[in-house]
């Protein structure tokens, strides 16, 4: 039998948007693949299908996996999404295709035997790690307009699982974390709610929790009156200035002055530090200087 | 509680008169350098929402655009903000602890660790601070702590705030220091982060009463095992004024427990439990000795953690070991394996060890020595042995025991799909069976079994010259798990 192979878009509602139209147009999953980005490894006797990503489906396969599966399973997926490892589509459709059939007992996570089920198990934790660690790592410098601001590099998507914690954390600040490499901002406005920002392509991203989006239209991309002088989200291509405030610089040397005295002689470990805390981090934090 | 406040304003002035004009940096380093041998940093435990914090600890009208900081007004900058949009105080908590940093000791940096001073009239030997050192003393105001802790915070350096304190005049003096400090944090600075805070031994227990509404965690330490080492060490403290505060800390919890059941909404108190911390190595205690006393803190003092601290002698001090191989830290490793077979493997201290046998095996993990002891128990079938029973498997820790009990529901497992679900098999094959199978032929016998553990490399957290080590704490529990205790 041929096989069919989806070549979705490398975002979630890419992938989701690919369930949708597996299916949509009944294929077996048993021969049925996911490829993200570009085809490749070109295969003979397959039936390759492009999928144009459709918010509104995706956002479909997102509520009736949630009733099917239940809240937890979905957010796993959704963590599994994020990764940057390329088969994390193909991972994923067969883990909900294993999901969809039943053939299992309990909680499908945990159903660890089955190749799809662990390879989708191992995409979550390793984004779940990576965002727990980005909850530590995040470093915010005081801009002179008293916003908060942050640069991460990250290797998988996890920005949008942050915004939940910083919000509850941080209510009364403004304050903006960029995802360098994916040129996506995460936006909260003190008082009112979070939201995602994707610079180059213009738009919004889906929320992963049904997080509300109270204040979005008082964050204009040009200011608003309310809004203090930083003006972020940028507009596309131009690089944003940052002026520190004046307290901004003491306090990091503070910071480090602590970092510097709490560290015991007779134990250090540079090997472990850097284990704990690789220098791929390093580059954001004003930790290290 | 104002009059308390009262009180602490009138002598607030009294310690300006020791004139610490250090700058603020200087006061920094010199007193997160004292804290240093303080190891109990964790957050964890505590899951709390900004909102929970909020309606906790909230209560009275903030000064909202005076959070500035760093004990001074900063104009500007910060005004412009809290007098935009609706500010609810700042903080939340997060149970599995977060790691904001690491030291050059690779250990975990998540709360800003400090003393008040690290003046103080005791004089105990093994510390640096004792009385009777020449050393540069400094005092932190509790505005100038307050500051810092609200700056750090909000720029994400940290989880919240560890402090302690060096005696100043005396223990209620101390306290009520504390106390005011924690006071400006959580009433007027509305932060709702992390605090835990040392109780000083011999303080009034009231002030321990008060503090403990403020604060998630509170610890007095035990300093060292036992009442005897403790009057030849530290012979300003006793015994008993360590233990009071901490049966008055337990007992304040259990009530709390009550009213809470009562009245949800009863102020909590000391809701993150408390924990204490002994030096090891300094005086002669067995191990056998440490781990009954952590097991009955554990179990008569209900604690959340002991911490043990492997003991760096400051001092040079001719009554204390020399130390020439550096800090014992293996020995303290492996009282911090023991320690977690107490807490989640439903070990007890005499299983483990004996006046016969009072010290644990440099060579082995507390587990595998146990193992090997009591090979008659063994191997253990994986897809029948109750959870307990697969616990005890050199080599599977808290995480893999639960993946193999929920991945087993779904049918008997092989060797091949415990490898899959990332149990690993190195040590564990010595003990285990698969419906009736071993992995390869092997021989149930302690010899042939201890050759074979031996063979596999044990990962220690330090490297061979014993010079450096690991904050075990990590993410407290959690972490201590599989990878770490194999
Ligand atoms: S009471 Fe003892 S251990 Fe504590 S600071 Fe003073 S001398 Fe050091």
């Amino acid at each position: 039998m041929t096989e069919t192979i989806l070549i979705c878009e490398p975002i979630p509602e890419g992938i989701l948007t690919g369930v949708y139209t597996a299916y949509e147009q009944k294929l077996s999953p048993n021969d049925t693949h996911i490829q993200l980005g570009e085809e490749e490894n070109y295969r003979l006797f397959s039936e390759y299908v492009q999928v144009e990503t459709d918010r509104e489906k995706a956002e479909k396969v997102d509520r009736s996996l949630r009733k099917r599966l239940g809240n937890y399973t979905v957010e796993c997926l959704w963590y599994a999404m994020a990764s940057a490892d390329k088969s994390r589509g193909d991972a994923v459709y067969h883990t909900v295709a294993r999901g969809l059939a039943g053939a299992y007992k309990g909680e499908l996570m945990d159903y660890l035997q089955d190749p799809y089920v662990n390879l989708t198990a191992k995409l979550r934790i390793n984004v779940w790690q990576e965002a727990h660690r980005f909850q530590g790592f995040v470093r915010f410098s005081e801009l002179e307009s008293g916003i908060l601001y942050s640069e991460i590099e990250p290797k998988n998507d996890i920005l949008p699982f942050l915004g939940e914690h910083f919000s509850d954390r941080f209510p009364g600040e403004h304050f903006l974390i960029r995802d360098k490499k994916r040129n996506l901002y995460l936006i909260h406005q003190a008082g009112r709610g979070y939201f995602l920002y994707q610079q180059e392509a213009g738009r919004e991203r889906t929320e992963v929790t049904e997080q509300k989006k109270q204040g979005r239209e008082n964050w204009s991309v040009h200011g608003g009156e309310q809004q203090p002088r930083v003006t972020y989200p940028v507009e596309e291509g131009q690089q944003p200035s940052l002026t520190y405030s004046s307290e901004e610089k003491k306090i990091q040397e503070l910071f480090r002055c602590f970092l510097h005295s709490v560290s015991i002689k007779e134990r250090e470990n540079k090997k472990l530090q850097q284990q704990m805390l690789p220098l791929r981090f390093r580059g954001n934090m004003v930790d290290f200087f | 509680m104002n009059q308390l406040i009262g009180a602490v304003e009138a002598k607030k002035s009294q310690v300006n008169i020791l004139d610490d004009t250090r700058t603020l940096q200087e006061k920094l380093s010199i007193l997160s350098d004292a804290a240093k041998y303080d190891v109990a940093c964790t957050s964890s435990g505590v899951d709390r929402s900004g909102k929970e914090g909020a309606s906790r600890f909230g209560g009275e009208a903030g000064v909202g655009g005076s959070v500035s900081g760093i004990g001074r007004s900063t104009g500007g900058s910060r005004g412009s903000v809290s007098s935009f949009g609706r500010s609810t105080g700042m903080g939340n908590a997060v149970a599995s602890g977060i790691c904001h940093s690491f030291s050059a000791d690779g250990r975990c940096i998540s709360l800003l660790k400090i003393l008040m001073t690290n003046c103080c009239v005791y004089d105990c030997k093994y510390c640096r601070n004792r009385v009777s050192n020449d050393i540069e003393r400094a005092v932190f105001s509790p505005e100038e702590i307050a500051g810092l802790t609200m700056e750090f915070y909000r720029r994400n350096y940290i989880e919240g705030l560890f402090l302690s304190s060096g005696v100043i005049r005396n223990p209620d003096y101390t306290m009520e220091l504390l106390y005011r400090t924690i006071y400006l944090l959580r009433k007027v600075h509305h932060f709702y982060g992390y605090i835990h805070v040392k109780g000083i031994p011999g303080a009034s227990p009231r002030l321990i009463q008060e503090i403990g509404y403020l604060v998630d965690r509170m610890s007095v330490n035990l300093e060292l095992p036992t009442a005897q080492s403790l009057q030849e060490l530290a012979p300003n403290k006793h015994r008993k004024t360590i233990l009071t505060p901490m049966r008055q800390i337990q007992e304040g919890i259990n009530e709390n427990k009550q009213e809470l059941v009562v009245y949800r909404h009863a102020p909590k108190f000391v809701s993150g439990g408390q924990s204490t911390q002994m030096i090891i190595g300094a005086t002669p205690e067995s191990d056998y000795q440490i781990v009954q006393v952590a097991e009955s803190l554990y179990k008569k003092f209900q604690l959340k953690r002991v911490f043990y601290s492997a003991f760096v002698n400051v001092n040079e001090d001719k009554e204390l070991p020399a130390l020439t191989s550096g800090p014992p830290l293996l020995r303290e490793h492996r009282l911090y394996q023991a320690d977690f077979l107490l807490r989640f493997y439903g070990f007890e201290a005499k299983e483990l060890l004996s006046e016969k046998h009072p010290n644990f095996n440099v060579f082995l993990d507390p587990k595998a020595d146990w193992a090997l002891q009591h090979l008659e128990q063994f191997p253990v079938e994986i897809n029948r042995a109750p959870y307990e029973m697969i616990l005890r498997v050199p080599g599977i820790g808290v995480k893999s025991a639960g993946r193999i009990i929920r991945a087993r529901r779904n049918g008997s497992l092989t060797f091949e799909h415990l490898k899959k679900i990332g149990v690993v098999l190195k040590r564990a094959l010595y003990f285990i069976t698969c419906s009736g199978k071993m992995m390869y032929p092997t021989r149930i016998e302690e010899d042939y079994i201890t050759r074979n553990l031996l063979n596999v490399k044990e990962r220690l957290p330090f490297d061979v010259s014993g010079t450096t080590y690991r904050q075990l704490s990590l993410f407290d529990d959690v972490s201590f798990d599989d990878s770490n205790y194999g």
